[in-house]
C-alpha cells in the first residue's frame, strides 16, 4: 500500500509541478456541454464520432485503424475537440494521445467502434499491437454486442515496453464516483468488478445512459515517469430488469405446453387409426 | 459408415466451431471463420460469431434502410447493404445449397439430438406429421421471414412501431437462448421487464424455447419447419451446387419410404412423379430420402454434375438394418423389442 501511495503522490506532484498540465484523458463529453447537439440527433450510422481531450496542450493524437494504419488527428480550432476521421473500415480503432516532457511520458488510450465497410482484420491485431510504452490492455477486448456492465468482472493486462508489468498498482475510477485499486500479478494481469454505482436506475438499457470508467497506472523507469490511462463506457447490468427465474418459469410452461400438445396429438392419431 | 453418421460428425464439428469458436481457436477463428458463415451461431453468444445473416437483415432495415429513406436517400442507397448481404449469402448457398440447414446449423443439430434423446427415453415418437399439419405450418416460415426479418425492422426504423421490434426475430429466436446457454451464459434465458413489448417478446422467446424442447423430443425438427433460414435458402436453391434428383419409377407409387424417412415430412418427395429437381422449400438436404430409397438410382444427391450418393438396394438393406438396431436401443429398456 505504501508503494502505491508513493507512486501516486509522486506522479501527482510531477503532473502538478511540471508545466501544470491537467491529466491527458479522453472523454466522450465536453466539460461544458454546448446548448444544442444537433449533430448527435442525426442518424447514428452517419454521425461523426467526437471525443474531447481533457488537456490537449502539447499532446499528439493518433488514430489507429484495425489494419494498423496510423492517422494523425488534429483538434478543432482552439478547442480540445477531436472529430474522428472516416477510415473506410468498421470495427475497433485505437484513439491515442501522448505527451512527452523531459521526465514524464503521459498517454491516454481508448478504443472506438466505427461503422463502415468490413475491415477484414480481427480486432485482436490492433489490441495486441504494442501502441504505447506503458499500456493497459483489456483482456479480452469487448466485441460487438459486448458491453462493460456493472457487477461483471473484467481483466486487463499492464504492459511496459511490450512486457507484462508485475506488482503494479492500477486504480479504477468511475464517473459515478467509485474508486477501486488492485495490483497486477506476475503476468501483469489485474481484475476489477465494475461497481454497482448507478443511481436512479430505470428499467431498460436505453433508459440508462452509460457512464465512464478510467483505469490508471504509473511506472517509473530510468528517471522517467510513465503515466497512462484507459477509459471506456460502462452500463447498468441488465439483470436489474431481466429475470432468470421468470425465464425458467416461462420455459417450463412452454415445455409443459409441448407435452400437452403432443399427448393430445398422439391421442387423436390413435383414435384416427 | 453411412451418410447419416458422416452428417452427424460434420454437425458435431460445426456445432463446436460455431458455438465455442473462441475457446477453440481464439478470436481469429471467431472473427474470421464463424463470422463468415450465415449461421445461427448467434451474435449474442459471447464465445463465437458476431454475425448471423438474420440479424444483419434486421439491423440493415432498422438502422440503415429506414433512416436513409426517411432522409430522402434513394432505394439503391437504402438497400445496397442488404443486397450485399444477400449476395454473400448466395455465394455460400452456391457451395452448400440447403445443406446448410441439414449439415451445419447448430439449432438444427440440437433438435436432432433432442429427438434422439426422446427416442432413447422411450417417448412415443410421431414419425410422420399429417399433411394437414404440415400444410398449415409451411407458410409460417415465409411470414416470419417477411414480417420479422424485413417489415417490422423497417417500420421500427421509420418509428412507426417501437424500437423493440427493430430485431424481432432475434428476440424470439431459440438459437439465441441455446447457443448462450451451452456456453454457460444464462443472460438470454430471461424475462425482460423493462417494457411491455420486451416482456411479451421475452416471454414468447422462452416459451417457444421450452415448447421446441418438449415437442422436439417427440417430433423431428419442430422449429426448422418455421425457421426463416429455410425460406431464405429456398430463394437461392436454383443456384446451389448440391442437388437432389429423382428419376421416378412405377414402383414409387406404392412405396413412400422416402417420405416416411424425411424429417421435415415432405410428402411430395413420394407423390411427385414428374419433377426431377426435388429440393422442396422445406428440404434440408439431409439425404435420408436417398438412404431409405430401396430402388436403384431413383433418388440421387449430386454436387454439380458429380453423383455423391444414389439410392441402391444394397445400401438400403444395410441402412435399414442399422436403423432398426439403433432404434431398439433405449435407455431404460435396454433393447426395445
Amino acid at each position: 500500500m505504501k508503494n502505491k501511495n508513493m507512486i501516486f503522490i509522486a506522479s501527482g506532484l510531477l503532473s502538478i509541478s511540471h508545466l501544470c498540465y491537467a491529466e491527458l484523458l479522453w472523454s466522450p463529453k465536453p466539460k461544458t456541454p454546448p446548448i444544442t447537439h444537433k449533430i448527435h440527433q442525426t442518424n447514428h450510422r452517419i454521425k461523426e464520432k467526437i471525443f474531447y481531450l481533457n488537456d490537449n496542450t502539447h499532446a499528439h493524437v493518433k488514430f489507429i485503424t484495425p489494419s494498423l494504419n496510423i492517422k494523425i488527428v488534429n483538434a478543432q480550432k482552439d478547442s480540445n475537440k477531436y472529430i474522428l476521421p472516416k477510415t473506410g473500415m468498421d470495427n475497433y480503432h485505437a484513439l491515442l494521445a501522448e505527451r512527452k516532457t523531459d521526465n514524464t511520458y503521459e498517454s491516454s488510450l481508448r478504443y472506438v467502434s466505427m461503422r463502415d465497410k468490413p475491415s477484414g482484420y480481427s480486432p485482436r491485431k490492433l489490441i495486441k499491437k504494442n501502441k504505447l510504452p506503458l499500456e493497459i490492455v483489456p483482456e479480452p477486448m469487448i466485441r460487438e454486442h459486448w458491453h462493460f456492465y456493472t457487477s461483471n468482472n473484467h481483466n486487463y493486462k499492464v504492459l511496459f515496453k511490450g512486457k507484462p508489468l508485475a506488482d503494479t498498482w492500477v486504480t479504477l475510477n468511475t464517473s459515478n464516483g467509485s474508486n477501486l485499486d488492485a495490483k497486477t500479478d506476475i503476468d501483469g494481469m489485474v481484475s476489477f468488478i465494475l461497481p454497482e454505482d448507478f443511481k436512479n436506475i430505470q428499467p431498460g438499457r436505453r433508459a440508462n445512459q452509460p457512464e465512464e470508467f478510467i483505469l490508471r497506472t504509473v511506472h517509473i523507469s530510468h528517471g522517467i515517469t510513465y503515466k497512462t490511462n484507459f477509459s471506456a463506457p460502462y452500463s447498468v447490468n441488465p439483470s436489474h430488469w431481466n429475470s432468470n427465474i421468470g425465464g425458467i418459469l416461462s420455459l417450463s410452461i412452454g415445455f409443459l405446453s409441448g407435452i400437452i400438445i403432443m399427448r393430445k396429438h398422439n391421442r387423436a392419431s390413435r383414435r384416427a387409426s | 459408415m453411412n451418410l447419416t453418421i458422416i452428417r452427424r460428425l460434420i454437425q458435431i464439428t460445426a456445432f463446436i466451431v460455431m458455438v465455442y469458436g473462441i475457446g477453440l481457436g481464439g478470436y481469429y477463428l471467431a472473427d474470421k471463420l464463424t463470422s463468415s458463415l450465415p449461421a445461427l451461431a448467434c451474435a449474442y453468444d459471447m464465445q463465437t460469431a458476431d454475425h448471423c445473416a438474420l440479424i444483419s437483415f434486421q439491423h440493415q432495415m432498422a438502422h440503415h434502410a429506414a433512416p436513409v429513406l426517411s432522409s430522402g436517400g434513394s432505394i439503391i442507397q437504402a438497400f445496397l447493404p442488404t443486397a450485399i448481404t444477400l449476395g454473400t449469402f448466395a455465394l455460400l448457398l452456391i457451395v452448400l445449397s440447403k445443406a446448410f440447414c441439414g449439415w451445419i446449423c447448430p439449432l438444427g443439430f440440437f433438435q436432432e439430438v433432442l429427438n434422439i434423446i426422446g427416442q432413447k427415453l422411450g417417448l412415443q415418437q410421431t414419425q410422420t406429421l399429417s399433411k394437414n399439419i404440415t400444410s398449415k405450418t409451411r407458410p409460417v416460415k415465409w411470414l416470419i421471414m417477411i414480417f420479422l426479418l424485413f417489415i417490422f425492422p423497417l417500420l421500427a426504423g421509420f418509428g412507426v412501431v417501437g424500437h423493440e421490434l427493430g430485431d424481432p426475430f432475434c428476440r424470439i429466436c431459440p438459437s439465441r437462448i441455446l447457443t448462450t446457454l451451452v456456453t454457460g451464459d444464462t443472460k438470454e434465458l430471461v424475462v425482460d421487464t423493462s417494457s411491455m413489448s420486451y416482456l411479451i417478446l421475452s416471454v414468447l422467446a422462452t416459451f417457444l424455447f421450452g415448447l421446441m424442447i418438449s415437442i422436439g423430443l417427440m417430433v423431428r425438427q419442430p422449429f426448422c419447419r418455421i425457421c426463416p433460414m429455410l425460406s431464405l435458402n429456398t430463394l437461392f436453391k436454383k443456384i446451389g451446387l448440391v442437388r437432389l434428383v429423382k428419376e421416378a419409377k412405377p414402383r414409387c407409387v406404392k412405396c413412400g419410404l422416402c417420405a416416411k424417412s424425411c424429417p421435415m415430412d415432405i410428402h411430395e418427395i413420394h407423390t411427385d412423379m414428374e419433377n426431377k429437381d426435388v429440393i422442396y422449400p422445406d428440404c434440408t438436404l439431409c439425404g435420408r430420402c436417398v438412404e431409405f430409397c430401396p430402388d436403384k438410382d431413383v433418388l440421387k444427391i449430386k454436387y454439380a454434375f458429380f453423383p455423391i450418393l444414389s439410392s441402391d438396394p444394397g445400401y438400403f438393406k444395410k441402412r435399414k438394418k442399422a436403423q432398426t438396431q439403433w432404434e431398439k436401443i433405449t435407455l431404460f429398456g435396454g433393447h426395445k423389442k
